[in-house]
């Protein structure tokens, strides 16, 4: 059911315009030295120059590691947070110097969905009050009105209406996160962001929370960007996915050729970790161990951001006669270029198709 | 047959509370044998990780009401005291924890900590203990040994803090090593370096792995065999290849249908109806039938026993194995 709606969706997204742009947008946090008379002493390069489009009805998703920007991502998208460069269009609309009053209304198209419900819900409000706050701050429905709305909501996401009274504590982890789904819905907004929606619930419990928000994004025409760390999740819920790392997107195609020929070696390496829950597919199965950790985004690597870790350009030099690190890799900056498929990556020696039996093996 | 390594015999550990008794584990039997992986999977709630925390001795008395056998080298461990507890906890038996930074002493420098393990339990000098702590660091990956020895914590990375823990737990050469979601907390690239040390650390120390973990993935790639917990009791507990490609046990197939997979396209998932039940108000009977899609008498009013199979694939469940067998290979296989 679901399915059929993304599959017209998918092709030729190109024709229409997007509703969220970014373009060369960076966010970097300046860390400053001294308590009177701060001065800055560098920055963590949090977002480093980032284009990403989201169509209307699609779904984007952002997987990365710990620190590759994806919330702050997320954070640039809704104007929680202001670009350090670049701009951010939302709905065709230039938004990037937008101040409070300016994005007031545009607000109410956009919301977002956290990962905490435990902390994302003010523990000394009733459900009613939260669900319905969203409602009273834009005046979009006349107070009297208001009850009636928001037990429709409850009722939509899988709540019980009478429960209008109750307290987050009186719920459980998947019901507060049905809670946070109503109050972003209930100004029903074009944008949903959702950043690690699911994390912090049972397994059993996020595919309840997962369905759901498939079932609304059908019935109310949504946009999501959907933010995770879990790969298997992102790819479910994703019409495309955008991998990021340090700052940057290295790659962003559809699900299904990200997971078959990832172009990107470290989109290969972030896949080939995940554990596959079957005894029979891990075996012939080889594995990317990635060395070390992620580097700093306070003085990202020269050239390609993942050029120290990157099995790849070893194995492209050694093809060189080079000992070391392509040195291609370390001074230039390598773009998003175009694959078969839809598909887009930044490597100066993308990964072949699948003909070669292991993309990474060295 | 020779005796198992670690057995525990119908363990109840029940903590009473203001609101009433929880009961977080409740009426649990297995065994570990030597070298084996051992899987334990189950939700948040599901007594994994209280089952093995009392293991270790590390469930107070004055807290809980503990009951049942923990048989280790032909001794109870539950009616050992604290002193010769002690010599079992970190030598025989050690732990590792989710979160590293929490479980690393921040004013102390890494080696130090696992020098005073050592020291703890050995009778050696203070210098040959910070040698051999060196070692261990050089042998869990850590670049750069002897300097990285004389860092704090806080200048580890997440997965370089998980590898000093490993390195803590393996110094004294216990037989088994209780991990309790070591990589939940950490990114999946760098789990998967963790989870390979374990893996080749097991052989090299020859130690039995308790792996702790709520990630199915997880289990099917490491573990050897795999116990299904919830509510504080085990539902299912068999071989690999038993949970995944023969499961008896409904929770154990709602959890395989609820995943979203990597290596699939899946249409819809399909979640376990509601949510885990209180510990406190157990539901009467099967603690899972009002979860069950398939209740039918006898669920709520008996516990189902834990019942072995004739190759020693344990359930508890009442549908009876044709059944079990008919709904996995017709309904859940399929999609799973």
């Amino acid at each position: 059911m679901t399915i059929e709606v993304r599959e017209q969706s998918e092709p030729a997204p190109s024709v229409k315009t997007p509703l969220v742009r970014l373009v060369g947008a960076k966010k970097h946090f300046p860390i400053t030295q001294g308590i009177i008379f701060k001065k800055q002493i560098g920055a963590v390069h949090a977002v480093d120059g980032i284009d990403l489009e989201v169509y209307p009805g699609e779904t984007v998703g952002v997987v990365g590691e710990t620190g590759c920007g994806k919330s702050t991502t997320a954070r640039l998208i809704t104007k929680l947070l202001d670009v350090t460069e670049g701009e951010v269009f939302f709905d065709g609309g230039d938004i990037t110097r937008f101040k409070r009053k300016a994005m007031r209304p545009i607000r109410r198209d956009m919301q977002m969905i956290f990962q905490d419900p435990y902390a994302s819900l003010n523990p000394r409000k009733t459900i009613g009050y939260i669900v319905g706050e969203p409602l009273v701050i834009h005046r979009s429905v006349p107070r009297s009105g208001i009850k009636k709305e928001v037990q429709e909501l409850m009722e939509h996401v899988g709540l019980n209406p009478e429960h209008y009274n109750r307290y987050p504590h009186e719920f459980s982890g998947g019901q507060r996160q049905r809670v946070g789904v109503a109050r972003a819905l209930a100004l029903r907004p074009k944008l949903i962001v959702a950043d690690e929606p699911v994390s912090a619930l049972d397994v059993s419990v996020q595919a309840q929370v997962l369905n759901l928000l498939e079932d609304l994004q059908e019935e109310f025409n949504l946009t999501y960007v959907f933010i995770a760390h879990d790969l298997s999740v992102v790819k479910h819920m994703s019409d495309r996915v955008a991998v990021m790392y340090l700052g940057r997107i290295v790659e962003i195609a559809p699900g299904g050729p990200l997971y078959s020929t990832p172009r990107h070696p470290y989109s290969a390496a972030l896949l080939s970790a995940v554990p596959i829950p079957d005894p029979g597919a891990n075996t012939g199965r080889k594995r990317v161990i990635l060395e070390g950790d992620v580097p700093s985004p306070i003085n990202p690597p020269s050239g390609c951001r993942f050029h120290p870790r990157c099995p790849r350009t070893l194995q492209v030099a050694k093809g060189e006669g080079l000992t070391g690190v392509h040195p291609r890799c370390k001074t230039e900056d390598p773009v998003l270029t175009p694959f078969p498929g839809g598909q887009f990556a930044a490597c100066h020696f993308p990964l072949d198709a699948p003909a070669t039996p292991s993309p990474s093996s060295p | 047959m020779t005796a198992p390594l670690l057995e525990v015999k119908d363990l109840s550990v029940h903590f009473p509370t203001e609101d009433g008794v929880v009961r977080s584990v409740d009426g649990v039997s297995f065994t570990v044998e030597r070298g084996e992986t051992l899987g334990v999977v189950g939700e948040s709630g599901s007594g994994k990780s209280v089952t093995f925390l009392t293991v270790m001795g590390l469930i107070s008395r004055k807290d809980a009401r503990i009951s049942g056998e923990i048989l280790f080298e032909d001794r109870n461990l539950l009616a050992l005291g604290d002193d010769e507890m002690r010599g079992v906890r970190g030598e025989k038996i050690s732990m590792i924890f989710q979160d590293p930074l929490t479980a690393l002493n921040p004013l102390h420098r890494v080696g130090k900590q696992i020098t005073e393990a050592i020291h703890a339990h050995h009778e050696i000098s203070k210098k040959d203990a910070w040698t051999e702590a060196v070692d261990l660091l050089g042998r869990v990956g850590i670049p750069r040994p002897d300097a990285r020895a004389r860092e704090y914590p806080h200048q580890f990375s997440g997965g370089m803090r998980q590898r000093a823990m490993i390195a803590m737990a393996l110094a004294l050469n216990p037989s088994i090593l209780i991990a309790d979601e070591p990589t939940t907390a950490l990114d999946v690239t760098v789990q998967a370096q963790i989870l390979e040390l374990i893996d080749r650390l097991k052989d090299e120390f020859n130690t039995a792995v308790v792996l702790i973990t709520h990630d199915l993935g997880v289990v099917a790639e490491y573990a050897d065999n795999v116990q299904v917990m919830y509510a504080g009791r085990i539902m299912e507990s068999g071989s690999l290849t038993d949970i995944f490609n023969d499961s008896f046990h409904p929770y154990t197939w709602g959890l395989l249908q609820s995943i979203s997979r990597l290596d699939q396209k899946q249409e819809r998932l399909l979640p376990i109806k509601g949510s885990p039940p209180s510990l406190i108000n157990l539901p009467p009977g099967c603690p899972f039938h009002p979860r069950c899609p398939y209740i039918f008498d006898p669920c709520n009013k008996e516990v189902p026993p834990l019942l072995e199979d004739a190759l020693g694939h344990l359930s508890a469940c009442h549908l009876s194995l044709a059944d079990k067998q008919r709904i996995f290979s017709t309904q859940v296989a399929v999609k799973a």
